[in-house]
């Protein structure tokens, strides 16, 4: 009897994983919550994003998602918009060298910034926002024990209450990026009097429950379903936002949440992938908006250390310690063809760091060359010797051992979806075209990037290659090429330059470019684009579209690179 | 008059032969292990891209269509299903070597033994095993080990293998207790036959009619389990095919695209249901009782 209740249900479970699984079943998401969550307004828009927000405060974990909430309720000093402008959002102007709001002592090589703050704007609890508050989101910030590194922190000497509404920031260098690092996508002022100082920044309950003083004010929070933000009475843009409720809800498969916007139950995807823009094209209810720059550098990253080792002069990688293997690499890797066939020509391919304003260089274009690919390896000594497909180490001058096999192993991230997968088997076909194996592996985004004390992936060094998308907010790019490329950055945990990629001719010119002279840093700029193109610690592929999926009632809607898509929330109408 | 080995085996091979379903199933996995070793005989290669034929319907050419990188589908299934069929196997072969022998121990031993290792049986068995597989699979992919790699054969079937041998052990143990009752074991333990000689060479060979048929079922779970697995990333990677990675691959085409994940789904269905009714054919057919009346009915 038992056997043969069991013999019934096998084909049961199959259908449900071969059929249900795939199409309908995921499809229960989307009604199993319809009731609780039901809006009780007509003035209601549906957010649908893959997983839950950490937090409202990005610094946590920055998955974007925490982000995206942090923008309906709560303002830093300043923030960007699509086209890389600056604008106030607490500050009642943004400081420059013109109104008298930044000082620069050119002899000491410093500066202070004066920030003067609304006077009309207060926490949903009536109180007013001072500048007390942004003075103790810093000392939260700068706290030894529970604050959090931010960038520029190490650049600041002290802040300092001028007044109710305003302070000054002293700073031991010149900071280019001073505007937005009170603010953008990252930072939010907290409020003084209802955060917990000694939980800490990272761990206090106010950044999952949080005060606003954004256009929503947060009402209910049920983990892995939804979250329901309800308009902000005191909102100081008062009568925006025009929308009444946003619900925010947790869709985990992104077949789903393309099915929830076409069929009307949601209004908003997030970071859409080509494929789903692809196949909402022509759609009547549903467009895509794409951010007017690009942001997201799709980017091979070489670990030129040897695997699980974090020194890459101590132990150099057996293989892509060499720079002509990866310059060989490189010139194996068809761009235009991923592009076509992947990404519908909608990727624009990228050759360089710098290539959005206003730091673009004319660095050429690397070509596609298979033969080119193969003479490098083989003057490297790296030879197929016994015809196996795979290049062995013949007198090669990394120090691994003669015979050597070319075979590494090749890691992405499953959630950017399959575009991002079939582009990793690609080119690992490609590579296999001129004798180099690489061994597929998905790995979840958060392994990838964790900590290296949490058995983070990349952190700890415990990777040959790996592709995935990055680039920085904004318009600056100093912090970024810091944590990306300089030395100090190559020690785990204290930045993000996992290529162990060491240059001190770079990080001599990293140092250069903390100046407010425009022209000056732009020529730095450039020659730090020719030495990455020389040293290639990782292959630039190209861009991917900033998209976001909205239905056509919303008017007002804008993806950008600069921050999330609900950056500008409060000037959304619905038709 | 006692039956003779060969008069049981005649009678179990009649009983198996007269299961409609077990037959159907034996020639149905039968085929599938064939075409699966003849995999090679097909034109494509499964793991190179041809992006002018990607996503092409089933046609005269590519019979099951093709993948989003112009993969032949058919041939892929093929490849799928080795690597599904052997991780099944060798997933069998590892409970088997762990449940087997604590089953053995505790059924003939008795006593605090019995009590120490169904205590652990039970533990094992009250965990979530699919969550635990999960976990598992998470764990050891992090691992590298020359012959544990990332999301290996080996390593998948291992992770599967080793929560799947609870089952055996209870069978065997149940089989244990019954048969070290029985006069000729009696008999061997007077002639001073060791206890090792007891349990491999006179109660085991009796008891594992049972063992076989929970074989075949678990080979079943396996698979799926292999299935779910790849289907959640900590299985098969790309591009080596399974048929889990494979319905995985299918999941964002399914509406404009559904054979890449009916096929698959296809492919495990029938393999699962033919190693099921063969498993049921087996149950019956060592059934002791249905093989007496049948040898009875003879003598």
């Amino acid at each position: 009897m038992f056997t043969r209740t069991r013999t019934l249900l096998f084909p049961a479970f199959m259908v449900i994983l071969s059929l249900a699984i795939v199409s309908c079943g995921l499809r229960s998401q989307s009604a199993g919550t319809e009731q609780s969550i039901t809006p009780d307004s007509t003035s209601s828009i549906t957010i649908v994003i893959p997983e839950d927000p950490p937090s409202f405060n990005p610094m946590v974990a920055d998955t974007g998602y925490d982000s995206l909430v942090m923008e309906l309720v709560l303002l830093g000093m300043a923030d960007i918009d699509p086209y890389g402008n600056v604008f106030p959002e607490l500050a009642a102007e943004l400081p420059t060298i013109e109104n008298g709001g930044v000082i620069v002592d050119e002899d000491a090589g410093t500066m202070s910034v004066t920030w003067t703050m609304r006077e009309d704007i207060q926490w949903s609890d009536g109180t007013p926002v001072t500048a007390d508050d942004a003075l103790f989101t810093w000392e939260a910030i700068t706290d030894p024990v529970n604050g959090s590194w931010i960038p520029g922190i190490d650049y600041v000497d002290s802040i300092e209450k001028l007044s109710q509404y305003s302070f000054v920031v002293n700073y031991n260098t010149l900071y280019p990026n001073y505007l937005t690092q009170l603010g953008g996508e990252q930072i939010a002022i907290w409020p003084a009097h209802y955060c917990d100082l000694e939980q800490g920044f990272i761990a206090w309950d106010c950044g999952r429950e949080p005060l606003s003083d954004g256009p929503f004010v947060l009402h209910d929070w049920l983990k892995g379903d939804h979250m329901t933000f309800h308009k902000n009475e005191k909102y100081y843009l008062a009568p925006k936002p025009n929308i009444d409720q946003v619900i925010v809800r947790i869709v985990p498969d992104d077949a789903v949440r393309k099915t929830m916007m076409l069929k009307g139950d949601a209004d908003i995807d997030m970071w859409i992938n080509t494929t789903v823009a692809k196949d909402l094209e022509g759609s009547d209810v549903v467009k895509v908006s794409m951010s007017p720059t690009d942001r997201w550098l799709m980017r091979m990253f070489f670990n030129l250390a040897q695997k699980g080792t974090v020194d890459s002069s101590a132990t150099p990688h057996p293989i892509l310690s060499d720079v002509n293997v990866r310059k060989a690499i490189r010139s194996a890797i068809d761009i235009d063809t991923i592009n076509s066939e992947i990404y519908f020509g909608l990727a624009t391919p990228v050759w360089s760091e710098f290539f959005r304003p206003p730091y673009q260089c004319n660095v050429p274009r690397p070509t596609y060359d298979l033969e080119a690919a193969k003479a490098l390896l083989e003057s490297s000594g790296w030879i197929d010797s016994d015809n196996d497909g795979v290049r062995e180490c013949r007198g090669c001058s990394t120090g691994a051992p003669e015979g050597y096999k070319m075979e590494m192993e090749f890691i992405t991230y499953p959630e950017f979806g399959e575009p991002l997968i079939l582009t990793q088997q690609l080119i690992a076909e490609m590579l296999s075209d001129i004798g180099v194996k690489a061994n597929i592996s998905v790995v979840e985004g958060s392994i990838l990037w964790d900590q290296a004390e949490n058995g983070g992936i990349e952190q700890s060094g415990n990777f040959d290659m790996d592709i995935w998308d990055d680039g920085y907010p904004g318009i600056d790019p100093t912090d970024y090429i810091w944590e990306m490329y300089s030395q100090e950055a190559l020690v785990p945990g204290f930045g993000n330059n996992v290529m162990r990629y060491n240059n001190s001719e770079v990080d001599a010119l990293i140092d250069e470019a903390y100046t407010l002279d425009e022209a000056s840093r732009k020529e730095t700029f450039c020659a730090i684009a020719e030495r990455l193109d020389e040293d290639v610690p990782m292959v630039y592929l190209f861009t991917t579209p900033n998209a976001e999926a909205h239905s056509t009632r919303i008017e007002g809607v804008q993806s950008s690179v600069n921050d999330m898509v609900t950056w500008n929330i409060a000037d959304w109408t619905l038709k | 008059m006692i039956p003779q080995p060969s008069e049981f085996s005649i009678a179990i091979w009649k009983r198996f032969t007269r299961h409609r379903g077990a037959i159907i199933g034996m020639v149905i996995i039968s085929l599938i292990i064939l075409l699966c070793i003849f995999a090679f005989l097909s034109p494509f290669n499964p793991e190179k891209s041809s992006l002018a034929e990607k996503l092409l319907p089933p046609s005269s050419v590519h019979l099951l269509g093709t993948d989003a990188l112009g993969r032949d589908l058919l041939t892929r299934i093929l490849y799928g299903g080795r690597i599904s069929l052997t991780v099944g196997g060798i997933a069998v072969a590892i409970s088997l070597l762990i449940g087997v022998p604590i089953g053995a121990l505790a059924g003939y031993y008795g006593g605090k033994i019995d009590s120490i290792l169904m205590r652990i049986t039970d533990a094992f068995l009250s965990l979530p095993s699919f969550l635990v597989l999960i976990l598992l699979a998470a764990i050891l992919r992090e691992v590298e080990l020359p012959i544990l790699q990332r999301n290996s054969v080996l390593t998948i079937s291992l992770v599967i293998g080793a929560l799947s041998w609870m089952t055996f052990a209870r069978l065997v143990r149940a089989a244990f207790l019954t048969l070290r009752e029985m006069d000729y074991v009696s008999a061997s333990r007077a002639l001073g036959a060791s206890d090792r000689r007891i349990m491999l060479g006179h109660i085991l060979p009796n008891g594992i009619g049972v063992v076989i048929v929970e074989a075949t079922l678990q080979l079943g779970y396996a698979i799926i389990q292999e299935a779910g697995l790849s289907f959640l990333n900590f299985g098969i990677q790309q591009p080596t095919p399974s048929w889990g990675n494979l319905i995985y691959a299918a999941q964002s085409h399914f509406t404009k695209y559904p054979w890449l994940a009916v096929f698959p789904g296809i492919a495990i269905f029938l393999t699962i249901v033919s190693v099921n009714y063969i498993g049921d054919g087996l149950r019956d057919a060592f059934d002791p009782y249905k093989v007496m009346e049948k040898v009875g009915e003879w003598t």
